[in-house]
């Protein structure tokens, strides 16, 4: 069976994948660094040279700053698998978080944030 | 580079950089009974198509009345579609999440809600009452929302009062009507949340952390 981005993977019909998600984590369930849906994560450009190729799908899709649900969609893979993925990944200095809160946006009070956002929808082209 | 005594140097030059250019993301949530138009509300303004994604929930006997327990207890999948609008001037990415149609499941999703700005509550004045969950749900919790009627052709068009009366929502929460499938009408939406969102703010209804992403 082909995914939706054109790769291959193996199928059965009674099945469904037959790599299920778990296996992919070695069975585990949770990630060690906490990532929410709308974490931002990117690529170091320092990872190990033999990567598993789920992982470096994975990698492939943090080279700009993007969202953890984002890297799920474009990977194809459920966010909680996704999350415990990029959780090695950062282990490993191959992946970091974004860190928006220090950021000088964010030094700014949320009612200045909502603001900036209302300008923002406000000129957004239609 | 000089300082190699320094393990994280490398990381910590990134993180410099970054902080020139790397933007906040923000989370709204787009709730509604199935086929409101969730989605569609979602691709009217997002920058890209809206993607789909899935999570797996676990979920221990939702919806019965079984006492039974680990035996009961499933994963289930549940599928999510959002899409994106970055405003780089204010160095904001927003993400818009249409909450999965099986409502049972996405209460239960924690990562979903925590830290999300505001909510839109789709309605379909055919079927009112499949919008009474996510309208409960977040005033339980205790996510701000306004309440939009997303027009269909072929639905009757009642007075926003009487929608307003039929959904039991108070007097203050913007209800207004919408056509999901127009950029411009999906775009004055979500201004009527943050603005909604602002005036609960100046009148102090908001507590400050309302915007922190905090784990679960």
């Amino acid at each position: 069976m082909v995914t939706q981005d054109g790769r291959q993977i193996r199928y059965d019909e009674h099945a469904g994948a037959v790599v299920r998600p778990f296996v992919i984590t070695n069975g585990r369930t949770a990630p060690d660094v906490d990532l929410a849906l709308v974490s931002l994560v990117r690529a170091s450009g320092r990872s190990a040279r033999q990567l598993d190729p789920v992982l470096a799908d994975i990698l492939r899709h943090c080279a700009q700053p993007a969202a953890v649900v984002e890297v799920a969609a474009r990977c194809g893979q459920p966010i909680v698998i996704t999350k415990i993925l990029l959780s090695d990944l950062i282990q490993q200095g191959a992946v970091y978080i974004v860190d928006a809160l220090g950021m000088p946006t964010v030094s700014a009070t949320e009612d200045e944030m909502l603001e900036a956002l209302l300008r923002g929808l406000k000129k957004l082209p239609v | 580079m000089g300082s190699r005594s320094f393990p994280s140097e490398g990381q910590r030059t990134a993180k410099a950089e970054l902080s020139q250019s790397a933007p906040l993301a923000l989370k709204l949530l787009v709730a509604g009974g199935f086929g409101v138009g969730k989605t569609t509300l979602v691709g009217a303004v997002s920058e890209i198509p809206p993607l789909r994604t899935e999570e797996l929930l676990t979920a221990a006997g939702v919806g019965t009345d079984s006492l039974d327990g680990i035996e009961n207890k499933t994963t289930t999948t549940v599928a999510l579609d959002f899409g994106r609008i970055t405003f780089p001037e204010a160095g904001l990415i927003t993400y818009l999440f249409g909450t999965p149609g099986q409502e049972r499941f996405w209460f239960m999703w924690n990562d979903l809600c925590i830290g999300a700005l505001g909510a839109i509550v789709l309605v379909d004045t055919r079927r009112l009452r499949d919008s009474f969950g996510a309208i409960d749900f977040f005033e339980h919790r205790g996510i701000p929302y306004v309440v939009a009627v997303n027009l269909f052709d072929s639905a009757p068009v009642y007075p926003l009062p009487a929608v307003r009366t039929a959904l039991s929502v108070a007097d203050e929460i913007p209800l207004i009507q919408c056509d999901a499938r127009s950029r411009t009408s999906a775009r004055d939406v979500l201004i009527t949340l943050v603005e909604y969102l602002l005036a609960r703010r100046r009148a102090g209804v908001l507590p400050e952390s309302s915007l922190t992403r905090s784990s679960p």
